[in-house]
């Protein structure tokens, strides 16, 4: 019999006594008959849903009747997504659940630092517009009809990832959503390369950085301040794959996405693809608005030791994302049978140039299995991998995935580089297969 | 006058606390342990952000109120002292450091690296 695997399952997660239960676990076994006995072994148990009270709501306290509601309600849309937080709205993918080549919207992780604007959540366009000033020759004023109808329109497959994503791998801990593996998505972006936008605007020489200043309010809506307001190098602005995007994956950004611009800076810490957009400024230094300074999205210079207090002067900026890759296919925990070849795949990206090569190990990095890779379908999109594994026996395996990048640079498979902020994990993802 | 209001908000708690499974602390909707301060915790964490992101952090009585320091910069209302204290109290006993996150006798001797977690 031989081990499949839906290629998009549809999962439903709930929490019990404080930990996440896949309501649809049996797509880790497609041996049904001995699914029970596996789940059984594992210890693994479904029960009532728990947990998140004030979904997407502003205020602090509910009454108990509403917080029971919206649990209930959760995220309409997006149940197969781990909520980290409902103010700000944070939410990562299950690995299981990215394999698709394009990460559909509903499975794109969120990372938010406000409130979602109003004009997001009612899809309104009335009084917008980008302002384009700074170090420019002209200040331009774009509203949609204007950006849509003056520049190339371009259309990728561009990969986002939080720069903290794997942070929950850190010893000692630290602080921050505790992402884990999925706060990462590569879906099909549209609109203008940013590098057409700024060459109207007539970028000076004394141009350094972009930066994006956006309309999400501060959680506790605070006027006239901004949860963060990011950017990159003027380099890396007129790369042509940085875009001003207005749809993703063909219908306009969704709220919680960005609508009704946003910055897609593919291979840069996903806090540099601003959303929300209202005004661009390029500047003729590093931008120092929310999050840029002090030690958010920064590592320190040198390496320290877990734990370390590290000065805030030996901080340095996080700009290309190191090379990372994910099995999203089969789930962790899965179980096939020992005499049948599994199917292993998932996809492999780096923040610059193209993933050389996947391995595969199932002895713990004994031995490896080089998987087909994929080219990437454009630059800055992530790569499918994929290999048959065949296992010498029944027991207790692990498959572990490394990617290695035009460089030669591997992913290590201990949790590297500790740092006070937690960002840049890019250990091998493991998972769990029994064999039987 | 503290006193009344903590007495109030204990009653508010009554409204706020889930029961848990058998053996288990009951929890708030956003699984805090629920106890009489929970929802002193609950207004002042959950003014700005979810109180669930409180669950995800386990520090010591200095960490949490460098914390509390950083949220007044972000806008949270600074808390009398009484209350900071319970609030702090609060964190301590259930948000305190995991045993394994507690700081060994010889800063050396923290591991050098941690093994790659298994996750979904």
């Amino acid at each position: 019999m031989q081990s499949t695997y839906p290629s998009s399952p549809d999962k439903i997660f709930v929490m019990v006594n404080g930990d996440w239960i896949s309501q649809a676990s049996q797509f880790r076994s497609m041996v049904p008959s001995r699914r029970r006995r596996f789940l059984a072994q594992l210890g693994l148990a479904l029960g009532a849903p728990v947990v998140f009270a004030d979904l997407l709501s502003q205020s602090g306290i509910f009454p108990r009747a509403l917080a029971q509601s919206a649990l209930e309600r959760g995220w309409p849309g997006k149940e197969a997504l781990r909520l980290l937080s409902d103010r700000p709205l944070n939410a990562e993918a299950y690995a299981a659940l990215l394999d698709d080549p394009i990460t559909p919207n509903h499975r794109h992780f969120v990372r938010n630092n406000g409130l979602i604007p109003d004009r997001a959540k009612e899809g309104n366009l009335s009084d917008w517009s980008l302002r384009v000033d700074g170090e420019v020759q002209k200040v331009l004023d774009l509203d949609m009809a204007s950006l849509k109808g003056s520049f190339k329109h371009v259309s990728a497959a561009l990969v986002i990832e939080c720069g903290g994503n794997g942070r929950a791998g850190f010893y000692p801990k630290v602080g921050g959503n505790p992402w884990t593996l999925g706060a990462v998505g590569c879906a099909r972006y549209t609109g203008v390369r940013l590098r057409d936008v700024l060459r109207e605007a007539g970028v000076r020489d004394s141009a350094v950085y972009l930066a994006y200043h956006a309309e999400d309010p501060t959680l506790n809506r605070e006027p006239g301040k901004a949860p963060i307001s990011r950017g990159v190098p003027i380099e890396k602005a007129l790369d042509p794959h940085t875009l001003l995007a207005w749809e993703m994956n063909g219908v306009p950004l969704p709220p919680e996405h960005g609508f009704p611009l946003r910055l897609i800076c593919p291979g840069w810490p996903g806090s540099t693809s601003g959303k929300w957009l209202k005004r661009l400024q390029v500047r003729d230094r590093v931008h120092d608005g929310p999050k840029m300074t002090g030690t958010s999205y920064r590592v320190p210079r040198h390496p320290v030791a877990p734990g370390d207090k590290v000065p805030e002067e030996d901080f340095e900026i996080i700009g290309v994302m190191p090379v990372k890759s994910l099995i999203t296919r089969p789930a962790h925990l899965f179980q096939t049978l020992k005499d049948e070849p599994l199917e292993v795949g998932g996809h492999a990206w780096c923040g610059e140039g193209k993933v050389r090569q996947v391995n595969v190990t199932i002895d713990y990095g004994s031995t490896w299995q080089r998987a087909k890779l994929q080219a990437p379908v454009n630059p800055y999109a992530w790569q499918s991998w994929h290999c048959a594994l065949q296992f010498p026996g029944k027991g207790y395996f692990e498959v572990w995935a490394r990617a290695t990048d035009e460089q030669g640079r591997n992913q290590p498979m201990v949790v590297p580089g500790w740092n006070p902020k937690g960002y840049l994990n890019n250990a091998m993802h493991r998972i769990a297969v029994r064999a039987i | 006058m503290k006193a009344i209001l903590l007495s109030c908000f204990g009653g508010v708690l009554a409204v706020f606390s889930v029961q848990g499974d058998e053996g288990s602390a009951a929890r708030t909707p956003w699984g805090l342990v629920a106890d009489p301060v929970a929802p002193l915790v609950v207004s002042t964490c959950g003014s700005c952000h979810s109180p669930y992101l409180i669950t995800h952090h386990h520090r010591d009585r200095d960490a949490w109120k460098k914390t509390l320091l950083k949220m007044q910069k972000n806008g949270m209302k600074a808390l009398p002292d009484t209350f900071q204290a319970k609030v702090l109290d609060y964190l301590l006993q259930y948000q305190g450091p995991l045993k394994e996150d507690r700081p060994s006798e010889s800063p050396w001797a923290q591991a050098a690296f941690h093994a790659n977690p298994l996750w979904d």
